[in-house]
């Protein structure tokens, strides 16, 4: 055993040395030209959206055995109140916009990452998972091949509201969003920070080597048991692989920022805009492939600003507000921040010709339906993801009409577009499995819905793996 | 071969001796089916290396740093690269084998620690003050010596060797600045494995001194040693049990032995894990527990936390306030209510709608507890912490299986993931027919789950006595997703027949019975000795020390308070020895 570890550390070593000279190599580089992988963004509200102004009623509706269907570019005018000018033609080309997703996980309409979990408990369900989506990317082998500088950005301005919940310390936890433009900007583009974040990684894996040494002198030296020794070569063993890795994160220096950028602002789309500045230049960059964004706004946050209370907005509805705005407007607000994050990835040209947007499955979603806790027919918009994502769609999942006049109208479980967003980055349920046996993605944990009659073909175990139909080629 | 011999006269002389702590005459110790004698004198290896918790690195940390530490766990925190707490985040990872976000956890958090505390040259005192007084300071051999005796030793629970000694001045005398020299001595110290693991080199035997210093301090406040300890075990005195058994009283009594306490309620309770009742709940009977009228507080703005605090205040209360005894803990028929939270809109508390008390109290800490009578909820078992569900209905097979797991030490085997999807997949029966233990019956008959659930379900079916927030009721009640009643049904039919102690089954007809019938269980005083075991090594007993569980669990039943008996529990003869 000792010899091999041995012989296997000095191949890591070797290994390490040829990973550190591969991205100063630029003439490789320049003659690879790869083909630029597919990244994923995801931006997300809260509260939910006003159901009667989300989508209008489509001109030319094409019904289909499982959905209703129609193209975003048949409206002759704006979508709906909500989807305003900013979702011009060009625009609704290369987007897609679901209705009838349900949640079938517990939530109370106020956990964040039920939009990447399906759920907000991670708990009670033999099915469930403390793991959002991005968690499982960020670990793949098949979403990031290479160790990336950073393996996800995720901010969320004004809000400490996290999209992203992880079990990797086997111990369920909301993973710490960035707050402020500042903390983004020194984490991405300060020199300084990039140096510091490269002396760091140094300190790390010459810490690491000479921990090793350490264990090795215990191991060799000391009176100790098999049992024992076996213990410690199996820590030895994952500390010589959180060396290599930690050897092998490239230092990217990124200055696509646009110019004479400042981290502050004067309003609140201002700064999401500046987030949403350095987001696209971090994909551009290739200083990581997953961005996750969060456009939560209550009135304690924005009142620095001047906004309205726009939970009480939510919970009102139509109702009009103190500051005389509806949900509505709120709605249209969120929606005019997407559209601009949309149009600033749609704006770079990526290495093949396509854009930056081209390249990117891009995802808006929020935490509630309706802003009164309801968790049926989620908003979900996708764009993007060329070749991957039908767009310029509509696509409707809801049943034609309710079961009865308190019900609404069921669609289809939301953990169906998780599975579809992993299985377009080449994950099957081998990669995203989180428990052994595991049946899709997402919560099931809302016992009553799960066992709702009319959901029940869909919570099988082949249902819980299947994409969703029509939107993903 | 001779220490073969030596061990088994040991594990005889161990099983068969009057343990001095023990006031009541030995007990006789009562055979498990598969072991005759009750105390098989084969042994097994016992580890002489383990990794230290999240939970004693931080505490370990803390005891050498004092004050200090918050400031630098709060740096350390916020500057964390993986954008997480690792020190919070694997409390409960303890054990083998090894995942590579602990081990990482733990490099990252030497690396950072080193790097706050070089940065503050304040607080180099620490250690090493004197070497960054003057530019070449941090090559003088004499000032790194206080640092190696004082906190090297505390951090390595052992003197470093001269050999040691001398790598670390190397390393240090090799930087260009005293900084430098501070961060990397800091950083070979806290990565080393001495800082991380818990190891006894050299033969089974009797410990040393060191070591023992080290045991006594991690079973009690899972720490290193403090000063009291250390300077015993330079004097040799800690050779003594009566001493052992003093310190560690001492030890128990401080807050971080009682904050470790808590951590083994935690942990043998599995708090982790109490569900949040279902956000529709607190909805549910406006006049009683709804949110919606917003003077009248609900339960569906407590936390888990919350439930949590109120059980260990319970906790809390029968061990130190009334030295009260295992059967207290079990019966005791009080709660602890108090204001869900300062700011908190619904201000009233829920825990006092649950229970059913009388008032409740502003604030209870473990410091200063009110007690309120709750006749409905006796014990442990029936804290509303262990009864809450997120479902609408009771979760009989889940209550079950804690009472045979938790409180029994009853291993079932697990369905199996396929099982449970299969089952979740058929046609759903429906609640305004049959009654939720009848549900839950039918869905357990098959061939596959009978034999467990014969087990489990009467155990869980005692529960019903509880609805889904943890209140005592009468009726089962059948809810829509709107929460309003549609149906009630008959509690299920006692007497339930349930295998309190082994191979015997006692017909129960109350919760009330329940917890007396548990109150007076030797197998669950044993569990739970054995779960305080599990936290003090974090693995299972061997053979020798089962006996030793035993015998001070068989003690429990005489009314021996349990402060006492988690003193028992670590200071006794075991804890002596190292085994092959």
């Amino acid at each position: 055993m000792k010899a091999s570890k041995l012989s296997r550390r000095m191949f890591l070593q070797g290994a390490q040395g040829f990973a550190l000279a591969v991205p100063w190599l630029a003439s490789w580089e320049a003659e690879a030209a790869p083909t630029p992988p597919l990244r994923f963004m995801c931006v997300a509200s809260a509260f939910g959206r006003c159901i009667s102004d989300w989508v209008g009623p489509h001109p030319r509706p094409v019904t289909e055995a499982d959905f209703s269907t129609g193209a975003l570019t048949d409206y002759a005018a704006d979508i709906s109140p909500i989807f305003g000018p900013a979702y011009d033609r060009s625009l609704r080309q290369k987007m897609a916009i679901a209705s009838g997703l349900d949640l079938m996980g517990w939530t109370d309409g106020h956990a964040e990452w039920i939009v990447l979990t399906g759920g907000g408990s991670g708990r009670g369900d033999p099915n469930a998972f403390g793991e959002s989506l991005d968690c499982v990317l960020e670990r793949s082998k098949k979403f990031y091949p290479t160790t990336p500088m950073l393996t996800a950005i995720r901010a969320a301005p004004m809000t400490s509201s996290s999209l992203s919940v992880t079990s990797r310390f086997s111990h369920f936890q909301v993973v710490t969003p960035r707050r402020t433009a500042a903390e983004l900007y020194q984490l991405i583009f300060d020199p300084a920070g990039v140096t510091r974040r490269a002396e760091r990684n140094a300190g790390l894996a010459r810490a690491t080597h000479l921990a090793y040494d350490d264990y090795r002198r215990t191991m060799n030296s000391r009176r100790l048991s098999l049992v024992d020794r076996h213990r410690l070569d199996q820590y030895m063993t994952i500390m010589s692989e959180i060396e290599q890795r930690i050897a092998q994160t490239p230092s990217i220096t990124c200055n696509q920022l646009p110019p004479n950028f400042t981290t502050s602002a004067s309003s609140a789309e201002a700064l999401h805009d500046l987030f949403f500045d350095m987001e696209v230049a971090a994909l551009q960059c290739g200083i990581t492939k997953l961005v996750l964004h969060t456009l939560k706004h209550v009135q304690t946050e924005l009142s620095a600003v001047g906004g309205p209370d726009f939970h009480a907005c939510a919970h009102n509805n139509t109702r009009l507000t103190a500051t005389g705005l509806k949900f509505t407007d709120y709605n249209r607000w969120t929606m005019n921040c997407v559209a601009s994050a949309m149009k600033k990835l749609d704006a770079v040209i990526d290495s093949d010709g396509n854009t930056l947007l081209d390249n990117t499955l891009f995802f808006y979603s929020s935490t509630d339906s309706s802003g009164s806790h309801s968790s049926y027919d989620m908003p979900v918009l996708l764009a993007g993801a060329k070749g991957v994502l039908r767009t310029n769609t509509w696509v409707d999942y809801r049943q034609p009409a309710p079961s009865s006049n308190r019900s609404p109208r069921l669609g289809r479980p939301y953990n169906n577009l998780l599975v579809s967003m992993l299985n377009a980055f080449g994950l099957e349920q081998a990669d995203y499995s989180i428990a052994a046996g595991q049946a899709g993605f997402g919560e099931y944990s809302d016992g009553l819905r799960r066992q709702e009659p009319y959901y029940r073909p869909m919570v099988t175990t082949a249902a819980r793996r299947a994409k969703l139909p029509h939107l993903f080629l | 071969m001779r220490q073969f011999v030596v061990a088994t006269m040991f594990v005889v002389s161990a099983c068969e001796a009057k343990l001095e702590f023990v006031a009541p005459p030995p007990l006789p110790v009562q055979p498990e089916p598969n072991e005759p004698d009750g105390c098989d004198a084969s042994e097994s290896a016992r580890p002489a290396v383990r990794r230290l918790t999240s939970a004693e690195v931080r505490q370990t940390l803390q005891g050498v740093l004092g004050s200090r530490f918050d400031a630098y766990a709060t740096r350390l925190f916020a500057l964390n690269a993986l954008e997480a707490d690792p020190l919070m985040t694997y409390v409960a990872a303890y054990g083998e084998p090894h995942t590579e976000s602990q081990v990482q956890g733990l490099i990252e958090t030497g690396y950072e620690l080193a790097r706050a505390i070089a940065e503050s040259p304040g607080d180099t005192a620490l250690v090493f003050d004197s070497c960054l007084k003057t530019s070449t300071g941090h090559q003088s051999r004499t000032c790194w010596e206080r640092g190696f005796d004082k906190g090297v030793r505390k951090l390595w629970r052992r003197n470093p060797t001269a050999a040691e000694r001398d790598h670390l001045f190397a390393i240090a005398a090799a930087q260009p600045s005293g900084k430098q020299a501070v961060m990397e001595v800091l950083l070979s110290v806290l990565l080393a494995p001495d800082f991380a693991f818990h190891i006894e080199e050299g033969d089974s035997g009797r410990i040393t001194d060191e070591q023992l210093a080290a045991r006594i301090a991690y079973a009690t406040t899972g720490a290193g040693p403090d000063d009291t300890l250390v300077t015993l075990a330079h004097q040799g005195a800690l050779s003594d049990l009566a001493v052992v058994r003093e310190q560690t009283e001492r030890l128990l009594a401080t807050g971080p032995g009682r904050d470790n306490l808590e951590l083994f309620v935690n942990e043998w309770l599995k708090l982790d894990e109490v569900m949040l009742p279902h956000p529709r709940t607190g909805r549910y009977e406006p006049n009683a527990i709804g949110r919606t009228q917003p003077a009248q507080g609900g339960i569906g703005d407590m936390g888990a936390s919350y439930y949590n605090a109120e059980l260990l205040n319970f906790f809390n209360y029968v061990v130190w306030n009334t030295g009260g005894d295992f059967a207290t803990l079990m019966t005791a028929p009080i709660a602890f209510p108090a204001k869900s939270g300062t700011g908190n809109k619904y201000f009233l508390s829920g825990a006092q709608m649950i229970y059913e008390t009388s008032g409740y109290a502003e604030t209870q800490t473990r410091d200063a507890l009110t007690s309120f009578e709750a006749k409905g909820n006796p014990g442990l078992l029936f804290r509303a912490a262990l009864l809450t569900t997120e479902t609408v209905a009771t979760q009989p097979i889940r209550r079950g299986v804690r009472l045979m797991n938790r409180f029994l030490c009853r291993q079932l085997p697990s369905p199996g993931l396929d099982i449970v999807i299969a089952r979740n997949e058929q046609q759903p029966l429906d609640p305004m027919v049959l009654a939720n233990h009848q549900i839950v019956t039918e869905m357990t008959s098959s061939t596959a789950c009978v034999s467990c659930h014969a087990i489990i379900n009467p155990a869980g079916f005692i529960f019903e006595a509880f609805d889904i927030v943890g209140r005592r009721t009468s009726h089962e009640s059948v809810r829509n997703a709107e929460t309003q009643v549609l149906k009630t049904h008959p509690l299920p039919s006692a007497p339930h027949h349930i295998e309190i102690e082994r191979g015997q089954t006692s017909a129960l007809s109350t919760p009330d019975e329940l917890a007396t019938a548990v109150a007076n269980s030797a197998l669950a005083r044993e569990c739970m000795a054995t779960y305080f075991f599990h936290h003090q090594h974090r693995r299972a007993p061997t053979e020798a020390e089962r006996c030793t569980v035993r015998r001070v669990a068989q003690s429990m039943r005489n009314g021996r308070p349990l402060k006492e008996a988690f003193v028992d529990l670590i200071a006794n003869d075991e804890i002596f020895w190292r085994r092959p």
